[in-house]
């Protein structure tokens, strides 16, 4: 069974509508044995990365997440939640070097979750739709955009590049529109970051779009408002 | 990098989508999940779905039809119409949608934006404003009845004197309070750049600009009143009233720098397909998700 876990974010109808859409049944939930039985889990999560997590703690759901061995895929906050500590409701003001303050996340992976920076003209929320890049791959899928009509047989090689990369890309071409809504973020720092599939760029952010590490997964775009591309990146988790 | 974003809004009234020209005279344009499943087919980036009696009839927008579209659809909607309670936005965030918009009830009450960012994100608060220029270069607190009346030249005076920033010859765009219904639609208390700014420290996520004096009309968006808006504003803005070309699309995506352009009428009647407008602005060298 697939689970969502019940984080209380608003948007866990629109994921339920969106699987039913691929024909995947789903079950709410909140409670640590059943979610540690399920198959698949995604964590949601919309409101602030205190409020979500005063939750998971208040139905003791941190270490059963943390210990889950099924694929799970973290979307929006969600996915946020998967990293260390995070400035968002952080009272001590949100200094951008300090992290004294920050809340504490589920720490599967050791990062912090920042504010987006703020630029003129950059407007904050990141709502809309923004092209994800590929980290695996890239250099290849430049090569066949700008000789296309001399070297049929690149079509190929982007295919193969597909394959190489993790599951949940498969059939998604590089550069897709993916919907956003977000005002924190995961730095990508691609050459650093190992478990960052895909980024996006706002502004002077390289915002974490797509990531994977052993069996945790997370997007900070919308899977569910995002379209074909959005569903298939769902088929592709559930597929795992 | 971020596209520029097409919406569809879908004015809803008894169930069905319709269509008026400067916010009157309303006429039915057709089903409300066949259109919405239309513009998703065509590419449309965002629809917003206005409940536009339920604020001035003192009802909540209908849920039955939110969750049908909720089900169908794969990219983001609105809804807006009437929520004065953080409970009503809920029950609408819980059926499916993805934003809420509110207007009227953030005039008789800014805070209630700040409630509502609070419990649920700033991201899912839109607020709608409807504005026009003024009739006369007095503005706040008064009746279209009393600005509309000749004033001393000595009262002007003092008014120059006193708010040099409010001089007649610069643009003066005021708010108006229930515009779904033309003999509910009042003139509310605020000049539009002032409301912008204090929707935005309330804690908005977006705003929906509705130029009263472009919609239907199909002139181009109200460029000036957008440029003005985008000036004071760091939050997603989004132009609405008075598309009727392509090109219009392009010009208020460059002048005004708008996030995203919402049009109605050009989309239900068939005069603009979203495909072929985002090829155009895509030719413009405007970033457009194709």
């Amino acid at each position: 069974m697939l689970i969502i876990v019940d984080s209380g974010g608003a948007n866990i109808s629109s994921i339920r509508y969106a699987l039913e859409r691929i024909h995947m049944d789903s079950k709410l939930s909140a409670d640590a044995d059943e979610i540690a039985r399920a198959d698949h889990v995604i964590l949601p999560g919309v409101g602030t990365a205190r409020a979500a997590m005063d939750k998971l703690r208040r139905y003791e759901l941190v270490e059963c997440l943390r210990g889950l061995a099924c694929p799970v895929l973290g979307i929006c906050l969600g996915m946020q939640l998967l990293f260390s500590h995070s400035q968002e409701g952080n009272k001590a003001g949100n200094k951008a070097e300090s992290e004294e303050g920050d809340v504490d996340l589920l720490n599967i992976l050791p990062q912090q979750v920042k504010k987006l920076t703020a630029e003129p003209g950059k407007t904050i929320p990141h709502m809309g739709w923004n092209q994800v890049d590929w980290r695996v791959g890239e250099s290849v899928e430049k090569s066949a955009r700008k000789e296309q009509s001399e070297q049929p047989d690149l079509a190929q090689q982007k295919s193969t590049t597909h394959h190489k990369a993790h599951p949940l890309l498969r059939n998604i071409p590089d550069h897709s529109y993916f919907y956003f809504v977000h005002s924190y973020f995961v730095d990508a720092n691609i050459d650093a970051n190992a478990h960052v599939l895909g980024y996006c760029q706002y502004g002077r952010d390289q915002v974490s779009a797509i990531i994977a590490h052993d069996n945790f997964m997370g997007c900070q775009f919308h899977p569910e408002r995002s379209g074909d591309v959005g569903s298939i990146l769902l088929k592709n988790f559930t597929g795992l | 990098m971020l596209s520029k974003r097409i919406i569809a809004c879908l004015d809803v009234k008894d169930g069905v989508v319709v269509k008026g020209v400067q916010f009157r005279n309303h006429v039915v344009m057709g089903d409300i999940l066949e259109l919405a499943q239309r513009y998703r087919d065509e590419g449309v980036d965002e629809l917003v779905f206005y409940d536009i009696t339920a604020s001035s009839d003192h009802r909540v927008a209908g849920t039955s039809w939110i969750k049908k579209i909720a089900q169908i659809l794969d990219v983001p909607f609105c809804v807006a119409g009437g929520i004065r309670t953080w409970q009503a936005a809920e029950r609408i965030l819980n059926e499916g949608a993805d934003k809420i918009s509110i207007n009227s009830p953030a005039l008789e009450r800014p805070e209630f934006i700040t409630e509502l960012a609070d419990r649920f994100g700033t991201q899912c608060v839109v607020v709608g404003v409807d504005s026009r220029l003024a009739q006369s270069n007095q503005a706040g607190s008064i009746s279209d009845r009393q600005s509309e009346t000749q004033k001393s030249s000595e009262t002007q005076q003092s008014d120059i004197m006193s708010a040099p920033h409010r001089l007649a010859s610069d643009n003066q765009w005021v708010v108006y309070q229930y515009s779904g219904d033309e003999r509910k639609t009042i003139r509310a208390q605020y000049q539009t750049l002032d409301w912008l700014k204090i929707v935005q420290d309330h804690g908005a996520g977006e705003i929906v600009l509705n130029c009263m004096g472009s919609d239907g009309v199909r002139r181009g968006y109200d460029i000036p009143q957008l440029m003005a808006a985008r000036e004071c504003l760091h939050i997603p803005l989004i132009a609405s009233g008075g598309a009727g070309e392509l090109s219009h699309f392009a010009d208020v995506f460059r002048d005004a720098r708008v996030d995203g352009a919402l049009a109605a009428s050009v989309f239900h009647n068939r005069h603009i397909h979203i495909a072929t407008l985002k090829n155009y602005l895509h030719t413009q060298g405007i970033e457009v998700r194709r």
